[in-house]
């Protein structure tokens, strides 16, 4: 091997010269994988184009490397303000997720026990079929990893076509309890602040969340402040010790679901002590508390019924419930006192799924509106989002059984009468009557027809509910029972969902197609296909609108407009129509870039207007709301703000124009503590909790086939405390059984791993499809949310005949 | 002195044939009195009894302490034994902590191990062998060229500080390399960087052998992207892999020579640069 070969200027320029035609010739194709700020071909063949990460709703930019149609390599993006060039184990890995080797290449339809591969006329034709036979028991179960035209699209199927109301997405399970604790303080939904909050911010608090491990990019943004040698002050307010924990210089152990009396206690001792901000509070807010039954907008009071109504929460009494020191309380109440320093909050699974989500999200927002720790840069209250689009998609678009795009609701009419005219469909088109929301939704399909179970076909994309879902037995496997329900599923490798379905479509992942995401800081961005999908895999965009197509030829009324044309049409540069139903036509225009700019016009109703797709296509993302001045585009790094938000008026300071008092305030909340629907007894003495892992994304359907992450975390576990270990005879790796009311499972033991969690207490991740922990989790919803609560149920531990686990837990 | 209230005092006490050869001696002036050689006398024996009494005191108080150690029912308050031949014992409270044992006084933390002697630099860039022995090693644990090496070694679940112990000034032991890191100060290791375990990973995009010379003896290219690699004597100074030491460690200002040509590493404006008619 010639270790010295010389590669000549020439050669490299060819190389150069030969990559950028190539990506002209590809992007007047329409397949556009445009070398937009990507760098042309290096030294080792590899060419370099921007995408952001496929994983969680941190948003991380990266550069896939791609050579030969395959991505080869992948590396921070060093231009995207969000990550600055680092990335997380997954994120370095994230290309490899499209080469596992059982990825689904073509269609297969379930005969008998079997699943056989048609084609796909006959697949998309099977669910048309189905579909039109009773379009009102049709639901459609869609995702926060959908892109935003992928869940646009089902959205206008779905509501502007078949007036069924049944669409919802799994982002139902992780942040519908931060989206109606917004809208109660805002009036509108998602986070004021950005992450610029965490460059600025004096003290940083995590209540119930484990960033080390989810959000690895933001948090090694707080803690490489310190070798900076910048001061930081972390928090952690978590019922189990993490490796967050270690970074923290406080760590507040509560015991599970009492997290909505500390920030009682907080606020109590604020109003005691009188270092609230009067000013902010006088000026900007209003107060609000719970009626009976609960609503989302509850009842006005006024700051001496409030205050009356905090008496109770004492430190001593939070003491009491909580088992956080009443010291530690007042610290805390003593740091939200002083106006000088600044807080962010950080929260995400602890807080929302909780069957008191609506409530401690409101609360936590109500501290920091109390104590004017709002609306400047470092001072936020920010939910981070798990999911890549939760926010971009699921929120935005409105793919839930409630809403509209742009933040309509389906029950208001005005607004159904705007979308009407938007979408150019007959009046009335869209129903008034919302639709079942997940939990609801998978109940139904697993109750026999007979019975109420007035959903029969579902058809789930870019989700894994086979495995995510709480008390799957009930909500999920039942369906093996019920022999008139079919099960449509769009997916990229077989899942523990797919284990059930009637039919199975092989779906583009990732930068197999184009796409656009929006993650937790508001930010829209947008990413180019790359390369090709394997076999016959097709984009979910596409299933949806050749879906619809299909039933507009089976006459289907609803996929026709106002004006009698198909629903989904697109046009090419000489306006003629382009019959994208067709997959080889497909590619032909940018259907993305058309079904985006549609969706466009929904978003200024709630100030959240989005940027141009050809803008977005040249940047790194874009945080809403983008309004154009001077001819420029310019986003808005922190809502309500003056100067930072255009929308507010000259002289304002801090208007909150969305109020649901309609007089520019935000609402300060008061909810009660309410004990948690199973706490531990004497025949299930332990806490169980569920989460996640840093090598594993959600599922693991993706990670799990890398074998980086595969090694470095090959299965789940159950973490315990070591007395309780000890007290049960039971070993560091020794195989145990957990049983709840719902179901049981065995796992090894692991007694000295990365999260500690107090005695009585367990914690499993969700991961690993061979150890479904959701058998045992339990079906208990947030009143107003409607999210599940997947952190607390009660569990006993059984020590079995003594197996010990071989590997390393 | 023999004054005349001893002699008094004495007188009587002394036997008269005492006197009389002591005065036979010529020490005594007249009876009772000494002479001026006397007193030198009485003197010189004083003192040299004196002397002599202390010197032999000496002696006797390290035989007794030898005595004491025969006698164990000798209650004899013993001081300090310096010569580190005895342990002292412990408080029963403290038992589980204190260190017995032959290196119980081996406190020296990572970094002050001795290191082995690093072989002096390579005279000549290192051979086609040795280069790919230390790509293979390296490529052991990477996904692809770029990506963060996975930890070949168990480590503690939770804190880093284990982790800086080693890697933040890098270190030498036996034949392992634990290297230092060779980009800024990140604290959140385990981040970006696993355990897995140490069979080889499928081969995704590993880099190209060699390096880009303009001509025989130019300084070679950087084949790689300068992020996250910013500090060069990690892998290529005294404490790298063979095949990737440089012939030249006390030249530190790498860049000077050795040009960046990763298109990442190019300047923004290069773009838009190139475009420009000439």
């Amino acid at each position: 091997m010639d270790e010295l070969s010389v590669v000549d200027r020439r050669h490299f320029l060819r190389m150069a010269a030969m990559a950028t035609a190539t990506s002209m010739a590809q992007a007047r194709a329409g397949t556009a994988a445009s070398n937009q700020g990507g760098v042309p071909a290096d030294r080792n063949g590899i060419s370099w184009n921007k995408a952001p990460c496929r994983f969680c709703g941190t948003g991380c930019h990266v550069q896939v490397g791609v050579r030969d149609g395959r991505v080869v390599a992948i590396a921070g993006d060093r231009a995207a303000d969000v990550n600055r060039g680092l990335l997380c184990v997954k994120g370095y890995h994230v290309g490899m997720i499209l080469y596992g080797r059982d990825r689904l290449t073509e269609p297969l339809l379930r005969r008998g026990d079997k699943l056989v591969s048609i084609s796909w006329d006959e697949a998309i034709d099977t669910l048309a079929r189905r579909v039109h036979a009773d379009p009102a028991k049709f639901a459609f179960y869609g995702s926060g990893q959908w892109t935003i035209p992928e869940g646009y699209a089902a959205q206008k199927l779905m509501k502007a076509g078949l007036g069924n109301n049944h669409i919802d997405a799994n982002a139902r399970l992780c942040m519908a309890s931060a989206v109606t604790g917004y809208l109660s303080c805002y009036g509108v939904d998602e986070p004021a602040g950005c992450y610029d909050d965490l460059d600025h911010c004096d003290v940083c608090i995590f209540w119930g969340n484990n960033a080390a491990e989810m959000h690895p990019v933001l948090f090694s943004r707080l803690i490489d402040r310190r070798a900076r040698g910048q001061r930081i002050e972390l928090i952690d307010i978590a019922t189990r010790r993490t490796r967050t924990t270690e970074h923290c210089q406080h760590y507040l152990e509560m015991r599970p679901h009492t997290d909505t009396v500390i920030a009682n206690g907080i606020a109590h001792l604020l109003l005691r002590n009188n270092t609230h901000d009067r000013r902010f509070v006088e000026n900007h807010c209003a107060f609000k508390a719970d009626t009976n039954p609960i609503s989302l907008h509850g009842r006005s009071i006024t700051l001496e019924e409030y205050r009356k109504m905090l008496e109770p929460y004492t430190p001593e009494h939070v003491e009491r419930v909580s088992g956080v020191p009443a010291d530690k309380i007042r610290m805390l109440a003593d740091l939200f006192g002083q106006r000088d320093r600044r807080i962010t909050s950080l929260w995400c699974m602890g807080m929302n799924q909780h069957t008191q989500g609506t409530a401690v999200n409101r609360l936590v927002h109500s501290v920091h509106l109390l104590s004017g720790h709002f609306g400047r840069p470092g001072d936020a209250p920010t939910s981070l989002t798990g999911q890549p689009s939760a926010c971009g998609t699921v929120r935005e678009v409105g793919t839930l059984c409630h809403l509209l795009p742009g933040g309509r609701m389906v029950a208001n009419a005005a607004h159904r009468e705007e979308c009407e005219r938007l979408w150019n469909v007959p009046p009335g088109r869209i129903r008034g009557a919302i639709g079942h929301h997940t939990v609801q939704m998978w109940e139904k399909f697993c109750t026999p027809t007979d019975k109420g179970g007035d959903i029969t076909t579902m058809f789930v994309q870019v989700t894994n509910p086979g495995q995510s879902l709480p008390d799957l037995e009930r909500l999920f496997r039942e369906k093996r029972n019920l022999a008139d329900k079919f099960l449509a599923v769009s997916d990229v490798y077989p899942t523990a969902t797919t284990e059930l379905a009637d039919l199975v479509l092989p779906a583009s992942l990732w930068v197999e197609k184009n796409g656009i995401f929006g993650n937790s800081e508001r930010r829209t961005q947008q990413w180019f296909r790359m390369i090709q999908p394997p076999g016959q895999a097709r984009d979910d965009c596409w299933m949806t609108i050749a879906l619809a197509r299909r039933l507009f030829d089976l006459g289907h009324m609803g996929m026709r407009d106002r004006d009698g044309r198909f629903l989904f049409s697109f046009l090419d540069d000489q306006r003629r129509e382009v019959p994208v139903w067709d997959w080889k036509r497909y590619y032909d225009v940018n259907v993305d870039k058309q079904l985006y700019e549609d969706y466009r016009r929904f978003t200024r109703l709630e100030h959240k207007d989005l940027a141009p797709y050809d803008v977005l296509a040249a940047s790194r993302g874009l945080r809403w709301p983008v309004v154009e001045s001077d001819g420029a585009w310019r986003e808005t790094k922190f809502r309500f703000v003056e100067n930072e938000d255009p929308y507010v008026g000259r002289g304002k300071g801090i208007q909150f124009y969305h109020s649901s008092t309609r007089n520019d305030r935000a609402q300060i909340w008061f909810c009660a503590y309410e004990p948690p629907p199973e706490a531990p007894n004497e025949e299930y003495p332990f806490w169980l909790c569920t989460g996640r892992v840093l090598e594993h994304w959600h599922t693991g359907t993706m990670t799990r086939r890398v074998e980086v992450l595969r090694r470095a975390m090959p299965r789940a576990y159950v973490e315990m405390h070591p007395d309780d270990a000890r007290r049960l005879a039971i070993q560091n790796g020794e195989i145990v059984e957990i049983a709840t009311r719902r179901g049981r499972l065995r796992l090894p033991a692991w007694t000295d791993g990365r999260g500690r969690p107090p005695r009585g207490s367990l914690f499993v991740p969700f991961f690993d499809e061979t150890k479904l922990i959701n058998l045992l989790t339990l079906n208990a919803v947030d009143p107003l949310s409607k999210e599940p609560d997947y952190k607390k149920c009660a569990a006993a531990v059984r020590k079995i005949n003594g197996e010990r686990d071989g590997q390393r837990p | 002195m023999c004054s005349s209230r001893a002699k008094n005092q004495w007188g009587a006490g002394w036997s008269a044939s005492m006197i009389r050869p002591v005065a036979r001696l010529g020490v005594l002036k007249r009876p009772g009195v000494l002479s001026a050689r006397g007193m030198w006398v009485l003197v010189t024996v004083v003192l040299t009894i004196s002397a002599t009494g202390y010197f032999v005191g000496l002696r006797e108080s390290r035989k007794t302490s030898a005595d004491a150690r025969l006698l164990p029912g000798l209650s004899v308050k013993k001081e300090e034994d310096t010569d580190g031949s005895t342990l002292p014992a412990a408080k029963y409270s403290e038992l589980s902590r204190i260190k017995l044992g032959p290196n119980r006084d081996w406190s020296v933390p990572l970094d002050k191990l001795v290191q082995p002697e690093s072989a002096p630099p390579p005279k000549a860039p290192p051979d086609a062998v040795q280069r790919d022995n230390a790509r293979t090693s390296r490529n052991e644990r990477r996904a692809f060229e770029g990506a963060p090496p996975l930890i070949p070694h168990p480590t503690l679940q939770q804190g880093v500080a284990s982790c800086l112990a080693c890697h933040e000034k890098g270190m030498v032991v036996g034949k392992k390399i634990a290297a230092k890191m060779s980009h800024p100060a990140y604290l959140n290791c385990t981040q970006c960087h696993v355990e897995a375990g140490p069979e080889s990973l499928t081969d995704f995009a590993m880099s190209k052998s060699g390096s880009d010379r303009a001509f025989d003896s130019a300084p070679p290219a950087l084949p790689h992207p300068v992020w996250m690699r910013e500090n060069c004597l990690s892998c290529h100074g005294p404490k790298g892999l063979a095949g990737l030491r440089t012939t030249h460690p006390e030249r530190t200002s790498c860049l000077q020579c050795h040009a960046p040509v990763a298109p990442q590493d190019a300047p923004p404006w290069v773009a838009s640069v190139s475009k420009e008619k000439p």
